[in-house]
């Protein structure tokens, strides 16, 4: 309302407010003068006048009634207007199976924070309770979601109860809100996928909720539901001090309506409970009424209408009195009862493997596509009607139960139900034979039936939750290990946690181990368990701890474990596929080991397992590809001891992966494989010295990178491969500090090219650390190439912003070996491009930079041979920096210095050649230093002197050079030893 | 529990228009009101009447623990402890609501069952929704509402603390009155079922 018609509204009203009725009525026909809405308006007020008063004191008082109405329980709770912490308790706001709910506001500067804080009443604080809420209290600290209410403290009263304090919620339940928004069928799946999202995102931190009802869902003012009360949440693991175990948690307090069968039946909780809890929540979200409805809360009674009432179909929940009921009707039936039904089904394995899967259905639908859920088939319900029949024969001569139970007391849960089918099955025969016997006692196997399908019934769901259980613990291993190492692999300093993880891991499948003995399927997933464990270990090309001994030993692991599986069934593909993965994993990181002998052994073992999975699954692109993997890592096995060996086996793999790629030209793992084929057989051309071939055939592999790329815009390992490839090809046109091509103009090119697509990474994901240190190596490397005058500025440019980042990435990981090696090298570059500019001392304080860094490298670790070549190139160049400086003392000084660092570093026993070549670069670099001094001399004698020293230097780097094993065959040696000739031939001249 | 001293202190800030003063005597406020409230439901017998007013004036007796009473102080003291008390009623008729739509055979506690034949809690509610309508339209009416229902402030204590005449105060209480009310009675009348 404009400011003037509500100043006039009021005007007129006071006038007339205190009028008799004829006068009010006579001056408001002047004042309003025929305008009807503003005599509206006042006149509505003028009626509300006289009852104002009281209307709004009345209101008032009955709140303030309802106030201290409500808080006079009997035997008043001490704890309303108590202090707990910095909480003040105002009033009970709910009650549950754990205890009271109360409302709480902060007694202090945060006035506006209100929480709910719950806590267990007095007279029911067992020790299981206590233990029970503490454990809450620790989980409900792992989940952070806008859709779960958040845990915000937590702490005991002055009497010894814990309490926790969580956010509190502002929200309507779910009746309320479809009694309010009367919402479509679409908000309906809408609010649930966000109730899904919440609870997988509680599934993803191992955590259960097992007590998903409506009542334990609110929704917001903004419409956002909000999942309360992890009240009977179990934990599934993580936290070392319960050590894996994934017992039912005995005694919950549930709501019979919301029950799933497995818990009705005091079996484990799952992942698979909440499925069937929130398949319950759609339920009442699109029909408004409960998808059981139990009479009486005997147990028998809950467990028949749970577990025995099938749960009634969407459309006839419908209320027929209901507009629209018809049409309401025909909406839910098919697609959405479906998927009611699917996450609701019986057998927890039968439901949607996890909420996602639930989610993405409903999805689906949402989205008009066909959905994954389906009417149980006929074969389905046959198959189920046969079981139970066989059981009821077989009930009729033997006492199932005495048998089975007495059998399995005393073995563990796995094996025990694997007995218990093994013992059914057995029976099976005997009461097979024994048909005849028992159709003769028809009449009694009919009575008994029911007992023994009962029991039949029991028998089974114990090898289901033993398969179950199973199946979680595999499950638990592989997402404790991989879901979370991938989380943090990338994390600067993540390493100690990861260890953690695997150390872990390793100690819950020794433990398994020794149940696997007997049992075939443990034996398998433990075996698995194993694999994926050395892959985490010391995968060489995926991210991992590049622990290799490690890994090798759990490579022994998974062999011990699958190796007898894999001899007794040849045929089944899945533990062929298992077996070569162990055999070929083995392979590559005994190769990393140094074993080569031993891998080229195991792989060449391995060779007609691949082609028998090959025969197996003839279609299977991914069994046909793996006798190129194996190639592949011969290749790697053979190529340091014999290169062309090595580019043979490059070759095999290509040409195998060559004609996969053209059977499945849309398969993209092999169109990887292809390109990875392409640059094996590239990079072992380039340890031949065929660099020209080498860059045709990492060319060949650019266009299907580009091709993967730009499918996966968001895959940021397809982008880096792609990366890669251009900074490959780059370097073997142009890298500096190895052999090249010497066409120094396409390698600047390609070099941009890596720079514009490592750009693209680091901008597009900030945090990603990997794009960053690529940024950093693709710029150096850019930076780095040798470039004509005008391209200085450029690359300076370049080499600065790469040194920036590489200082950034430093702070956060400074034991980053390769990282501080990368910037040394950058400090070196800036030196040149600024020494060939002129500015000779920011060059010396360049090289020194990096100088220093490198020597303390050395100095940490003499081993470290890229400190070790790092610190000799800044050594020398930094002493001829300041020998042009005209500082003889330092120049000569910096010189002789870099000599006896690289004579002490020449005794360590790896990488000798290199040692030994850095040996003779210091010893010419001091030779190059007197050069200087001789040419910038300031009398002839000296300057004589200065040669005669030059040319001694010279001379003894040329012997050091020659004692270079393998000087030869290496271009940078050669190049070295062409340099210091040309020293010596210089200094000759000048030597008189 | 804070002095007397600090109360005078902040209220003075308050006065002086310091917000952040406003929100440490906020919580202070509260705390006496709700330790009167509980401390009324243990002293009486059941059909007492709380005025919500006799408890703010009640608030401001026990924090000046019997001082001199400084009649600014006071004004401005009871002005916040309207906001308050508008606060601790609107929340407990909105849990109370709630509590009382969620239903059904598992949720409904003893409490509830006894409060639902003495409460209405949803009168509170179009109540407070109105207000904040008001204090949306003119935010002065709204305050001097609170101030008269909520805190029991007489109109020359609410003039003292918005510096307004007395005149003008009763004028614009008189408006806010007949304009919350007509809201109410619309509220009614379209039959919100709540």
């Amino acid at each position: 309302m404009p400011e003037d018609d509500w100043q006039k509204i009021q005007d007129l009203f006071l006038a007339a407010a205190d009028l008799p009725p004829d006068e009010q009525r006579r001056y408001l026909d002047s004042a309003c003068a025929g305008d009807a809405s503003l005599r509206g308006e006042v006149e509505s007020l003028l009626a509300s006048d006289q009852t104002a008063e009281t209307g709004i004191a009345t209101a008032v008082q009955s709140a303030a009634q309802s106030l201290i109405e409500s808080d006079r329980a009997p035997g008043a709770d001490p704890l309303l207007g108590a202090r707990l912490g910095p909480w003040r308790v105002m009033r009970e706001i709910g009650r549950g199976g754990m205890g009271a709910v109360y409302l709480a506001v902060r007694d202090d500067e945060h006035f506006e924070q209100k929480a709910a804080i719950k806590l267990i009443k007095l007279g029911l604080d067992t020790n299981e309770l206590l233990a029970r809420f503490r454990r809450e209290r620790q989980i409900l600290a792992t989940l952070d979601h806008p859709n779960i209410a958040r845990l915000i403290d937590g702490g005991s009263t002055p009497d010894g109860r814990p309490y926790l304090v969580m956010e509190y919620v502002e929200g309507q339940t779910i009746a309320a809100w479809r009694g309010q928004r009367n919402p479509s069928v679409e908000d309906c799946c809408r609010l649930f996928l966000q109730i899904c999202d919440a609870a997988s995102h509680a599934h993803a931190k191992l955590v259960v909720h097992s007590d998903l009802k409506p009542a334990n869902i609110l929704i917001t003012a903004g419409g956002a539901p909000k999942l309360l009360d992890f009240g009977v949440a179990k934990l599934l693991s993580r936290d070392p001090a319960t050590k894996l175990t994934l017992t039912a948690a005995a005694a919950r307090p549930l709501t019979p309506e919301y029950a799933s069968p497995e818990q009705v039946l005091g079996r484990p909780v799952t992942t698979a409970t909440d499925v069937y809890a929130l398949g319950a929540v759609l339920y009442e979200l699109l029909t408004g009424s409960r998808a059981h409805r139990i009479a009486s809360a005997s147990a028998a009674e809950v467990e028949r209408a749970i577990c025995e009432t099938p749960v009634p179909r969407l459309s006839e929940a419908v209320d027929p009195a209901l507009a629209g009921a018809a049409r309401l009707r025909r909406r839910l039936a098919g697609d959405l009862e479906n998927i009611v039904r699917m996450a609701m089904r019986q057998e927890p394995e039968r439901r949607y493997a996890s909420v996602e899967r639930l989610a993405a259905d409903v999805r689906r639908y949402l989205e008009g596509r066909p959905v994954m859920a389906r009417r149980d088939s006929f074969g389905y319900r046959a198959g189920k009607f046969l079981r139970r029949h066989r059981w009821g024969l077989l009930a009729a001569g033997l006492s199932v139960a005495s048998l089975v139970t007495g059998t399995v007391l005393a073995i563990s849960e796995a094996r025990r139900a694997d007995a218990a089918r093994r013992v059914a099955e057995a029976q099976r025969t005997v009461a097979e034979a024994a048909r005849g016997a028992a159709e003769r006692e028809h009449l009694a196997a009919e009575r008994e039936r029911g007992a023994a399908e009962t029991e039949a019934h029991r028998a089974r769901d114990e090898q289901q939750r033993a398969e179950q259980r199973l199946d979680e613990l595999v499950g638990l291993a592989n997402h404790s290990l991989f879901d979370i190492h991938s989380e943090i692999e990338r994390l600067p300093g993540a390493t100690d946690a990861r260890r953690k993880i695997v150390g872990t891991t390793l100690e819950y499948l020794e433990k398994l181990e020794k149940d696997a003995a007997n049992d075939e399927r443990l034996r398998f997933a433990v075996g698995a368990g194993y694999l994926k464990l050395a892959q985490v270990q010391g995968d060489p090309f995926g991210p991992s701890l590049r622990d290799f001994p490690g890994a090798l030993q759990s490579y022994r692991k998974a062999d011990g474990l699958i190796t007898p599986l894999y001899r007794a069934h040849q045929d089944d593909p899945r533990v062929l596929d298992a077996w070569i993965d162990i055999q070929i994993g083995a392979g590559r990181t005994m190769t990393m080991s140094g074993k080569q002998e031993d891998a080229v052994r195991v792989l060449k073992e391995t060779l007609s397992a691949t082609r028998s999975l090959a025969r197996l699954r003839p279609d299977d692109p991914s069994a046909l590809g793996r006798e190129g993997q194996l190639d592949s890592a011969m290749a790697r096995a053979l190529v340091d001891r014999d290169a062309h060996a090595g580019l043979a086996w490059a070759r095999k793999y290509l040409a195998l992966e060559t004609p996969l790629a053209k059977r499945f030209p849309r398969n993209e793992n092999i169109a990887q494989e292809l390109s990875d084929a392409h640059s094996d057989v590239a990079t072992y051309l380039t340890y031949m010295g065929e660099l020209k071939e080498a860059v045709t055939e990492f060319e060949l592999a650019l266009p299907i990178r580009e091709r993967l790329a730009a499918a996966n815009p968001n895959d940021v390992n397809r982008r880096r491969t792609l990366m890669l490839a251009y900074a490959h090809i780059a370097g073997l046109q142009g890298d500096p500090v190895r052999g090249n091509l010497g066409e120094f103009e396409e390698a600047r090119k390609n070099y941009s090219r890596a720079v514009e697509i490592a750009e693209q990474m680091a901008a597009a994901d900030p945090k990603n650390r990997t794009a960053r240190y690529d940024l950093a190596a693709a710029l150096l490397r850019a930076g780095a190439v040798d470039v004509p005058p005008s391209g200085r500025a450029q690359s300076l440019e370049q080499l600065r912003r790469s040194a920036s980042i590489a200082e950034a990435l430093l702070q956060s990981s400074p034991d980053d070996t390769h990282l501080k090696r990368d910037w040394e090298m950058a400090q070196e570059y800036i030196g040149n491009r600024l020494r060939q500019a002129g500015r000779l001392p920011e060059a010396a304080a360049a090289y020194r930079r990096s100088f220093e860094s490198a020597a303390g490298a050395m100095a940490a670790d003499a081993a470290d041979r890229i400190a070790a070549s790092q610190a000799t190139a800044s050594g020398c160049a930094l002493a001829v920096a300041l020998a042009e400086m005209g500082d003889r003392v330092a120049a000569l000084a910096q010189a002789r210095e870099n000599i006896d660092r690289a004579r002490a570093n020449s005794t360590v026993a790896t990488y000798r050649d290199l040692r030994l070549y850095c040996l003779a670069k210091t010893l010419a670099g001091l030779g190059k230093v007197y050069r200087v001094l001789a040419q910038s001399a300031d009398s002839a004698a000296q300057s004589q002197a200065d040669w005669r020293e030059a040319l001694a230097a010279a001379e003894s780097a040329q012997a050091q050079m020659a004692a270079v094993p393998g000087a030869a065959q290496n271009g940078n040696y050669v190049q070295a030893a062409q340099e210091i000739q040309s020293l010596i031939a210089e200094a000759r001249q000048h030597v008189r | 529990m804070a002095d007397a001293r600090t109360i005078t202190l902040l209220l003075r800030d308050v006065a002086d228009g310091d917000k952040s003063a406003l929100d440490r005597v906020m919580p202070l406020v509260y705390g006496e009101l709700r330790r009167i409230a509980d401390g009324q439901l243990r002293r009486e017998r059941p059909g007492h009447t709380l005025q919500p007013t006799a408890l703010v004036h009640e608030a401001y007796v026990r924090l000046m623990h019997g001082q001199q009473p400084d009649y600014n102080n006071r004004s401005h003291f009871l002005a916040i402890a309207s906001q308050v008390m508008r606060k601790i009623l609107i929340d407990h008729a909105r849990t109370r609501n709630a509590s009382k739509r969620g239903g059904g055979r598992a949720g409904l506690s003893l409490d509830e069952a006894r409060d639902a034949c003495v409460e209405r809690p949803e009168i509170m509610i179009a109540l407070d929704d109105a207000l904040n309508e008001l204090e949306r339209l003119d935010p002065r009416k709204a305050r001097l509402i609170e101030m008269r229902y909520f805190g029991g402030l007489t109109a020359e204590e609410s003039a003292q603390t918005l510096s307004l005449e007395v005149a003008e105060v009763r004028r614009e209480l008189r408006v806010a009155q007949a304009w919350l009310q007509r809201e109410l009675d619309r509220g009614a009348a379209s039959g919100t079922e709540r």
